[in-house]
């Protein structure tokens, strides 16, 4: 099982910071319920038969979330004495 | 292509062995291939990540050409093509039309998770290098 990020890792200029993202998973898994709580009522009001792809999504997309794990993505400026700007999802 | 296989099929071609002759002879001969590059293969260790470099990208604003290093888990690609699976076909659609007027002409609803394993398979020794118009330097390859 892969959990969401825990923390993203931003360096620049030399200095490091780590952004503790796991703070976060309590409002994310609210979030997630109140939505596929909402989704859930109104697919069966509006369109049942769109409920399993509903869900799918929704389990997919919980998938995609976690899949960041391991970004990282380092810009350059042109500017020789500018430091890069780094960003790790960890 | 080896010569075998070549003249296998100039003979198929011109017509003198039939079709399921030449399947017989192309299944002998595949037989007959020493299994070498097999375990290389298997052995392999499979990417991780996928990595796209820019450099030296130039523009009014930024003479002196920047730098941009991108790293993408495969994992994260093989949800993003999992959940591009999900689509309705309404969606797929206005997808397909606005990689089009970018000049890609893909069909994201064909696009399923088996293909991306292919993919994966075949960048494991591919480099692509393109050098653009902006004096960039693009480069994308697997690790």
């Amino acid at each position: 099982m892969i959990w969401p990020p825990s923390f993203v890792h931003v360096e620049r200029d030399g200095l490091g910071l780590w952004l503790p993202v796991f703070l976060l998973w309590p409002l994310l898994l609210l979030g997630l319920l109140l939505a596929v709580l909402a989704a859930g009522v109104a697919l069966l009001v509006l369109q049942p038969r769109s409920l399993p792809l509903a869900l799918d999504v929704g389990s997919e997309l919980l998938r995609l979330l976690c899949s960041t794990r391991g970004t990282r993505v380092e810009v350059a400026p042109a500017d020789d004495f500018a430091r890069p700007i780094v960003v790790t999802v960890h | 292509m080896n010569e075998e296989r070549r003249r296998i099929l100039d003979m198929l071609a011109a017509g003198k062995i039939g079709a399921a002759e030449a399947e017989q002879l192309l299944s002998a001969l595949e037989s007959k291939v020493p299994p070498a590059t097999a375990p290389a293969a298997a052995g392999a260790k499979a990417p991780r990540y996928l990595r796209v470099l820019v450099e030296g990208y130039q523009d009014g604003a930024h003479p002196g050409g920047g730098k941009v290093n991108v790293r993408v888990p495969m994992e994260l690609l093989r949800a993003g093509v999992k959940l591009a699976a999900l689509l309705p076909a309404g969606v797929s659609d206005q997808i397909n039309a606005a990689l089009h007027q970018k000049g890609i002409d893909v069909d994201v609803s064909k696009i399923k998770p088996g293909n991306l394993e292919d993919i994966v398979e075949q960048l494991r020794d591919l480099t692509v290098d393109v050098d653009g118009p902006a004096g960039e330097h693009v480069r994308v390859f697997c690790e």
